[in-house]
């Protein structure tokens, strides 16, 4: 990405260039166009002239995902235009060229183009809807051979092409006892002992407001102690739970950090007098009994 | 301009500021003017919130009790903000008239400042981040904290009866405080709102004892597995509307059934997709008084097949005399279409774009809505659909066709064809957003011609920068028709290939225009300059991946103290542009942003958002969120 732009600074003099890594071109010359092949100097391009178009200046446009989709083009042309150029550098060769290019604009050999974030702006709830919302009737059931009730896909999906949750894991946790819970980040912690501070910390407020002893303050969640598992339950006085992507529960620390953290879907605090009563099951039991009674009898 | 506040989002009366008078500054700041009041010891009042005293005679007494009961009756807010201006004496009144509080802005203006202001709040409305958020374009924890709301209006305000808010983040913990402050409270309107969960609204809902209005719409709500709709009072509730479709979680359908029999002043009902069509039957049956309705899934629950039960849904759909307003179909059974039949003449309003449904199966339905004023639909009907739409639905004021299949690439099923079916049969058009892949200019000049009423126009053109695809121009000459002959409009989204001869329209005869929405367009700074210096009653611009920079933002510097807000991601900004107009506006507040955490300091930055505040910089920015302050 460096050559790139000592290239455009070697070349042009003239050129004001403001660039870098992730930043925009904001050149002042004209007609300064670069082309760039696809990473790995294969030939894959076709060039799409834009001639025919009022529009001499076409931009470019680097989706922010660029970093993301860095390597699942299918074809990809760039051109670097002063004056107007808004272009991502970062997104290497893998662009796609806009298809606006007026006499292709009906080819039938369209351009695949990665998808781009926020394009089109569409909300999360509205997204999936191929999938979800396929009707079906008794008669001729859906095409899509998707069942309605597919629940698969979550509404929230502003997850999905994001690249936030590269660096956002936000689970859900519990704490016996305190009705509200809380959001814990688990991409923000590297290890199990981290996490237990970091849980601490967050009920800390609250079990201070609601403890009649102190024991809890004796809690030394640093994890001085021995094993993680005993660091996580301090002196015992809690038990961490996780709940994983199959619904299961199970006991935290018994598998390596990163595999917890990927499988993790959320957490609870419970008093460690109760493991007896605990259900190591799927978390759809936990929930408010309703799935069972409701529809029954109708 | 026909409301209908129960379709979700920004056609809400209370959101929705397409039609309303909002005046370009709410609060002013610094010194009120001082009359030349006979006795008066008139003392300059900041708005920091010291009172004021004097002794005043019995005529100026009685002017003021005049004026205050007078002003009761100005609900405008552009009205109030005129009337305050007068002079001080008409500046308290008017401040102690308002009962309504809007906040355009949440950063606009802090919460010590406002209720020092206005002291007799009943209705709070605020909002928080941009639109732009809501599609990604801004990473989680920007901002937009309820939390210092709640704690301000919690002292100022015990007796609020109202809260509505927008893309505001909202914690259980305020839902919480909320509940524990107001004991008439009574509304709560969530639009676009995150940050909460199920046990947020089970506090809300067992405290407020008086609550009328439960409305979520597009709000991501947290399942924290409470059962929410137990905690609703025992007793009879004043419940007149209770609107969680969009919340993901399963819920206690039992409790629901009790809680509907015990609401008799229920009439706003908007189920979420967890709910079977034959528990809606249940429902329904005990609320036929019921106006508006959301469906839920309008299938069958998992596991049941048909025949299990064979329930009249016709009648009960039927008993509902007096419903306008239909919506839910989250996962539609075919079948059971006809059963909406008989009140299909009735509806005002009718939202279908979670039904996947074809033309065939749209016709028996539409060609019966003859009073149908607001459509939302699904793109699955094409262009025939749109027809049948065009040749029934001559009252419709707003259509928004959604796209099944959100991808730049799809093909798509709605076009140039529909759009002009549209503008022929439906004369009476105010707003519309349509989604499609392929548009022509002669499309789009026909319904600028034939809907002559339009306000909002919205047309997106998901394949990015594409011209029309008949003749291969830009669709520069679509949209200057409609800003040329739309002498309404005051809210405008473009999309597809434009120069910067369609912006050079836009400033020349956009001067209502208050929204603009672009991406991926223009070709130089010219076009954003046509339009800062064209449109005079610019508020609110959004603009994404087009190429603007420097010199164009500069252009715009007599008029951002009028704006609300100015947005620019992914556009050829410098950091140096950005201190520019921060030295030059010092009541900016100039936000730069990254839209990837974690990436290494340096120059560059995504986006840009700007907005006028009386309060500077906020003390709440994430660590990706950078603003720019002149040095002091």
């Amino acid at each position: 990405m460096d050559k790139l732009y000592n290239m455009i600074c070697e070349n042009n003099e003239e050129v004001v260039v403001r660039a870098n890594k992730r930043g925009y071109v904001a050149a002042e010359d004209k007609k300064l166009e670069l082309r760039l092949g696809p990473p790995g100097g294969e030939d894959r391009q076709s060039l799409l002239s834009l001639g025919c178009c009022n529009n001499n200046n076409n931009n470019n446009n680097i989706p922010h995902e660029a970093k993301r989709v860095c390597h699942e083009e299918k074809k990809e042309e760039r051109k670097w235009l002063a004056n107007s150029s808004s272009s991502d550098p970062a997104a290497s060769a893998s662009e796609l060229t806009n298809s606006a290019a007026a006499p292709d604009s009906d080819q039938k050999s369209r351009i695949v183009h990665a998808p781009v974030v926020g394009w089109p702006p569409i909300r999360s709830s509205r997204k999936n809807l191929a999938i979800r919302s396929s009707s079906s009737s008794f008669t001729n059931p859906a095409a899509d051979s998707e069942s309605p009730n597919e629940t698969s896909k979550e509404g929230n999906g502003k997850s999905d092409s994001s690249t936030y949750s590269k660096h956002h894991m936000f689970v859900k946790i519990n704490m016996e006892g305190v009705p509200i819970g809380r959001k814990i980040n688990l991409k923000a912690y590297d290890s199990y002992e981290k996490l237990s501070f970091a849980i601490y910390e967050l009920f800390q407020g609250l079990l201070a407001a609601q403890r009649v002893c102190c024991d809890v303050e004796k809690e030394d969640k640093k994890g001085e102690t021995k094993s993680k598992t005993e660091s996580l339950h301090g002196n015992g006085e809690y038990t961490l739970l996780y709940e994983d992507n199959e619904g299961d529960r199970m006991l935290v620390g018994d598998v390596p950090w990163n595999m917890f953290a990927s499988t993790a879907k959320r957490l609870r605090v419970l008093k460690s007098s109760q493991p007896s009563t605990l259900q190591l099951s799927s978390g759809q039991h936990e929930k408010t009994p309703l799935d069972s009674t409701v529809e029954v009898g109708i | 301009m026909v409301e209908d506040p129960s379709i979700p989002s920004s056609s809400s009366s209370q959101m929705s500021e397409d039609d309303d008078r909002s005046p370009s500054l709410d609060l002013i700041d610094g010194p009120i003017p001082s009359t030349k009041s006979r006795n008066c010891s008139g003392v300059s009042v900041s708005g920091g919130g010291t009172s004021v005293e004097y002794t005043v005679p019995y005529p100026d007494q009685v002017l003021e009790n005049v004026l205050e009961n007078v002003l009761c009756f100005l609900t405008s807010r552009r009205d109030r903000s005129a009337a305050s201006l007068v002079c001080k004496s008409w500046y308290r009144a008017e401040a102690l008239t308002r009962s309504e509080l809007f906040i355009g802005n949440c950063y606009a203006v802090s919460p010590r400042r406002a209720t020092a202001r206005f002291t007799r709040v009943l209705a709070v409305t605020i909002k928080g981040k941009p639109r732009f958020a809501d599609f990604n374009l801004m990473p989680a924890n920007w901002g937009a904290h309820l939390a210092p709301w709640v704690s301000s209006m919690a002292k100022a305000y015990p007796w609020l009866e109202k809260l509505c808010l927008k893309r505001m983040s909202v914690t259980d913990d305020d839902l919480a405080l909320l509940a524990e402050s107001f004991a008439g409270f009574k509304e709560l309107v969530l639009v676009c709102c995150d940050g909460f969960g199920t046990s947020g609204l089970a506090v809300v809902v067992s405290k407020c004892r008086q609550l009328r209005v439960l409305d979520l719409t597009e709000t991501e709500v947290m399942d924290d597995e409470v059962d929410w709709i137990c905690c609703f009072p025992e007793s009879q509730t004043f419940l007149e509307s209770l609107m969680f479709d969009c919340v993901e979680c399963h819920i206690n359908f039992e409790a629901l059934e009790k809680l509907v029999a015990r609401s008799p002043s229920l009439k706003k009902l908007r189920l979420n997709r967890h709910v079977s069509i034959g528990q809606l039957y249940r429902l329904m049956v005990r609320a036929p008084q019921l106006t508006h309705l959301g469906t839920g899934s309008f299938n069958l629950s998992e596991g049941m097949a048909q025949g299990d039960q064979e329930l009249d849904y016709v009648s009960a759909f039927a008993a509902c005399k007096s419903l306008v307003c239909l919506s839910g179909f989250r996962e539609i059974l075919l079948d059971y279409i006809p059963a909406i039949f008989p009140v299909c003449s009735n509806l005002t309003s009718l939202n279908l774009s979670y039904a996947n449904i074809t033309a065939e199966q749209l016709k028996p339905v539409i060609s019966q809505c003859h009073k149908l004023q607001s459509f939302w639909v699904l793109d699955s009907i094409c262009d025939e659909g749109l027809k049948a739409v065009a040749a029934t639905c001559k009252e419709l004021h707003e259509l928004r066709v959604f796209p099944v299949n959100a991808q730049e690439d799809a093909e798509g099923p709605v076009s140039e064809v529909g759009l002009e079916a549209i503008s022929e049969g439906c004369r009476k058009l105010r707003s519309i957003l349509y989604f499609c892949q392929r548009m022509t200019n002669a499309a789009v000049i026909a319904m600028s011609k034939n809907c002559s009423e339009l306000v909002v126009f919205r047309l997106c053109i998901m394949g990015r920068r594409r011209p029309d695809h008949v003749t291969g121009e830009p669709m520069d000459e679509g949209f200057g028709a409609i800003v040329m002959n739309c002498k309404k409009l005051t809210r405008l989204a473009v999309s597809g290939l434009l120069t910067d001869r369609a912006f050079s329209y836009i400033g020349k005869y956009g001067k209502l225009v208050r929204t603009l929405s672009v991406a991926f367009a223009g070709d130089s700074d010219l076009g954003l300059k046509y339009v800062l210096e064209g449109c005079h009653k610019l508020q609110k611009l959004e603009i994404r991946d087009s190429p603007f920079g420097d010199t164009a933002l500069c252009s715009g510097l007599h008029h951002y103290y009028n704006m609300r807000f100015l947005w620019m991601s992914s556009c050829s900004l410098t950091r140096q542009g950005c201190w520019a107009i921060a030295r030059e506006l010092p009541r900016l507040v100039v936000e730069v942003m990254k839209s990837n955490e974690g990436e290494e300091e340096g120059d560059n930055f995504d986006t840009l958002y700007m907005y006028r505040s009386l309060e500077g910089p906020r003390d709440d920015i994430p660590q990706f969120v950078e603003i720019l302050r002149p040095g002091i």
